[in-house]
């Protein structure tokens, strides 16, 4: 369903009483009664899983899959598939310059990307009543995927010109993969750009905005919006350089003190996080996640343009206890302030 | 060409760097038309001078050599270089952007610039006294806005304005630097040929003070033929072999005109040049000046700096941990073998030198002032500098602090982490066994039992894996080694509860704390024996 994004942030930003929008997703394996296995490999039950989701909670948009093998299997990385954990991508398929130049750009459609494209367009036929953002890698994570997540962070300095050649082919999949999200009628789309975060600010700025900004003046329009996401511990440090990728919206992991980024952000752009997911979400109690909720908006919803969220994706085999633990406490913290 | 003759003007520092100690200002083509040579405006600083041409084309000349420049083209001129820009056609819009400064003042022995005085160190690793790069737009552009920053630093003088400049600077060298890494890769060459040219630069650094060294001999060495090495060499640098061989021999002449007392016949002998009266005829052609003009106007211009830098020397062993830092492998590497060569004690290299700079390192990332990436390029050029102490080490008696063996548990392949723990404890003088990716419970248990280590380093990403964890624990247990073994455990869905729930030892939350920990649980473990 085609809606106005930015005027969707516009009121998300301004209401006085907000929807919690976690990156809640794999869970519905649960859900659904079958495998993470079962599940990235059907685009109907990835679809209806989200409606389920949907359907359970009030979250403020459906999130699809944080699946970030997808990409680099497209480019011909190897994968790892277990039942209960998100893929991994295994190896490195780039070694030298040479190997950079002969990376081909992979059509969108090669390996599951077609896949998790018909999972949007089934979704958003599903999911009427918020919108329904798509998933896809940021272009430095694809990169560190295809180069070794160790070996890119020492490459930087090395061969820098291999980085930003392998960057190059990477944003231009990603360009194409957002528009065949866009043109699936997804809302916009959460980009994840986790090993950016490891990176100095420095490097960030030469070697990840530039190319994050590139796709999102590609795709980003009123009606698509780019939300990034970055889960790493130096995103305060390189917050500049994040925002000046125009993105509409940020998502911050909890490696971050929450109240200590919100000062940086223009507040007029709507700002997420940062619940811990594995720690909360996967392994604590309905007690300690609501506390632990109820601590992230304490410190920050002072902030009109925060909007809580959990840090990063949700794993597969959290508990819904726990997730729903999570929505009653977001609604307790607003209880009364309509 | 045209000939220098008078007397170049002196651009006092006093005079231009009295308000800012860094100058910037754009020349207009309108005060640089010279159609017949006729108006010299020659002139040298007593500080560097970095010049840009943003636009257009004219003349540059440098002592008496003629250059043709053009947009991009960039300067380098270290003080006391005379040189003037012109134009000989009022219609060439040659516009120049100077950036004037003393890199004493900003970099006296800092990072980035290993010889202060000298920029061209910094970019080239070599001792130039001026030098010429050509800025691809990309490159271009990145020096626009380098230079852009500093005019606003330097106008509004916000608090730690000079800090912001002097970051630039770096970056101005940085985006130099790798410019010329990727124009030195020729597309059109094969690797062989590249590193036949690169080696016969490399016989020439090592061979220069030969007088019989010829490109025949060197084309001999390298199994080819001379005219193929010629071409070769031509095509890489630009430059005759021959007239490559004299400028490195007139370089190393300045370099001890400037800093050695040495008589000029003693220069010829260690330059490898022909002999006292062509030395004199060389340098006077190419620098317009005789060797001992240049050492009286060099010894006026830069005054005790010499003298301080021989004051400031570092020894070797700080030179090693300061490359360390800078993450210069190939450095630390030849530092170190110059240390054992001159007899310093494995021990003290390894100490005072390689653990000295990962420490810095460490410490450095913990206050989070560098990054992953720094301390990877650290860590390998630590790696480096150990190999080569490795087979001495056992020879001298030096045992490690004590032995890790770690891993990613079973089913999870993230890597970076446990990466980072390993490089953090081999830098606090640990042996560590790497076990790789996707560990299997009794792999850890049956490795430190076979290769003694007191510590078993468990590393998990993911939500599912960390299980894993609680049955090494276990096998370790049943394997009976619990009280000479300690567990470490770390990783982003770990944390201190689930350490205490899983009987393991410690948890840590960073690289840098566990590799800490790592060495007093080891003292621990030494003292309980």
């Amino acid at each position: 369903m085609k809606r106005e994004m930015r005027k969707w942030l516009e009121e998300l930003r301004t209401a006085p009483v907000k929807k919690a929008m976690p990156i809640l997703s794999f869970p519905a394996v649960q859900l659904l009664g079958i495998s993470v296995k079962e599940l990235i490999s059907d685009s109907d039950r990835q679809a209806k899983g989200m409606q389920l989701v949907a359907q359970r909670t009030d979250a403020a948009a459906a999130v699809s899959l944080m699946d970030l093998s997808v990409e680099a299997e497209c480019f011909g990385s190897t994968i790892r598939v277990s039942d209960e954990e998100v893929p991994t991508v295994t190896g490195r398929i780039v070694q030298n310059e040479e190997e950079a130049r002969a990376l081909k750009v992979p059509e969108v459609g090669s390996a599951r990307s077609g896949l998790y494209v018909d999972a949007i367009k089934k979704a958003v036929e599903l999911i009427t009543d918020r919108p329904v953002l798509a998933g896809a890698i940021g272009p430095f994570s694809l990169a560190a995927r295809l180069l070794d997540v160790t070996e890119i962070m020492v490459e930087c300095y090395d061969e820098p010109d291999m980085v930003h050649l392998v960057m190059e082919k990477a944003t231009a999949f990603l360009i194409e993969y957002c528009k065949a999200y866009k043109e699936a009628g997804a809302n916009g789309i959460v980009l994840a750009e986790p090993v950016t975060g490891l990176l100095s600010p420095a490097l960030a700025e030469e070697f990840s905005s530039p190319y994050v900004k590139r796709l999102v003046d590609a795709v980003q329009d009123d009606y698509f919006v780019v939300i990034y996401h970055n889960c790493g511990n130096n995103t305060i440090q390189m917050i500049d350089s994040i925002l000046s990728t125009g993105s509409a919206a940020y998502h911050f992991g909890n490696a971050i003190d929450m109240a200590q980024m919100l000062p940086h952000i223009p507040e007029q752009t709507v700002a997420m996080g940062n619940v811990d997911p594995a720690g909360q979400f996967c392994h604590g109690t309905p007690q300690s996640v609501r506390t632990a909720t109820l601590q992230v908006m304490e410190a920050c919803c002072h902030y009109k343009n925060f909007v809580i969220s959990s840090g990063c994706d949700i794993p597969p085999m959290s508990k819904w206890e726990n997730i729903d633990a999570f929505f009653g406490a977001v609604k307790e913290y607003y209880y009364g302030k309509a | 060409m045209a000939n220098f003759d008078g007397q170049p003007s002196k651009l006092k520092k006093e005079e231009w760097l009295k308000e800012n100690p860094i100058f910037q200002n754009v020349v207009p083509c309108d005060n640089l038309f010279n159609p017949d040579f006729s108006l010299s405006q020659l002139h040298f600083h007593e500080f560097l001078e970095v010049s840009i041409i943003q636009e257009g084309s004219g003349i540059h000349r440098i002592w008496n050599k003629v250059f043709p420049c053009k947009k991009g083209d960039v300067y380098i001129l270290n003080a006391g270089v005379p040189h003037e820009y012109f134009v000989r056609d009022q219609a060439d819009k040659l516009i120049i952007h100077n950036l004037l400064f003393d890199a004493n003042d900003w970099f006296d022995g800092e990072l980035a610039f290993p010889d202060s005085p000298r920029f061209c160190y910094g970019i080239f690793d070599e001792d130039l006294l001026w030098a010429y790069v050509y800025l691809k737009s990309r490159s271009m552009e990145k020096v626009k806005r380098i230079y852009q920053a500093i005019e606003k630093e330097t106008a509004e003088k916000n608090p730690e304005w000079k800090e912001a400049v002097k970051a630039q600077l770096i970056l101005l060298l940085i985006v130099i630097r790798r410019h010329l890494a990727e124009s030195a890769e020729n597309p059109d060459m094969t690797p062989r040929d590249r590193m036949a040219v690169s080696t016969a630069m490399r016989m020439v650094m090592e061979r220069y003070c030969e007088k019989e060294l010829t490109l025949e001999s060197i084309a001999d060495t390298l199994f080819l033929s001379k005219s193929y090495l010629s071409k070769l060499f031509f095509r890489v640098t630009g430059e005759h072999f021959s007239e490559y061989l004299r400028s490195v021999r007139l370089r190393q002449a300045c370099r001890l005109l400037r800093e050695t007392q040495l008589t000029n016949e003693q220069i010829v002998y260690g330059c490898g040049l022909k002999d006292v009266p062509s030395f004199y005829q060389l340098f006077k052609a190419t620098y317009s000046v005789t060797p001992s003009r240049y050492r009286t106007e060099m010894s006026e211009i830069m005054p005790d700096r010499e003298k301080r830098k021989g004051e400031n020397q570092m020894s070797i062993l700080t030179e090693i941990s300061e490359n360390l830092q800078r993450g210069k492998a190939k450095v630390v590497k030849e530092l170190v073998q110059k240390a054992v060569d001159e007899g310093i004690s494995v021990e003290q290299i390894l100490n005072e030198g390689l653990l000295d700079g990962m420490g810095v390192v460490g410490e450095k990332f913990k206050n989070n002032e560098v990054y992953v990436p720094e301390v990877l390029v650290a860590a390998r050029a630590m790696n480096m500098g150990a190999q080569i102490l490795k087979p001495l080490m056992a020879e001298a008696g030096v045992k490690a602090t004590g032995k890790v063996c770690i891993g990613t548990v079973q089913g999870d392949l993230h890597d970076i982490g446990k990466n980072l723990v390993k490089m953090m404890m081999e830098g606090k003088g640990l042996e560590v066994v790497d076990l790789g990716t996707d560990v299997a419970p009794e792999t850890y248990v049956q490795t430190a039992i076979e290769q003694n280590c007191q510590i078993i380093c468990c590393s998990a990403l993911l939500t599912t894996t960390m299980g894993v964890m609680e049955e090494v624990v276990k096998k370790a247990q049943e394997a009976g080694i619990r009280d000479k073994v300690k567990i470490m455990i770390g990783g982003a869905p770990v944390t201190e509860e689930y350490c205490r729930k899983i009987g393991a030892d410690k948890y840590t939350p960073d690289a840098a704390s566990a590799s800490d920990a790592a060495v007093a649980l080891c003292a621990g473990l030494r003292n309980f024996e």
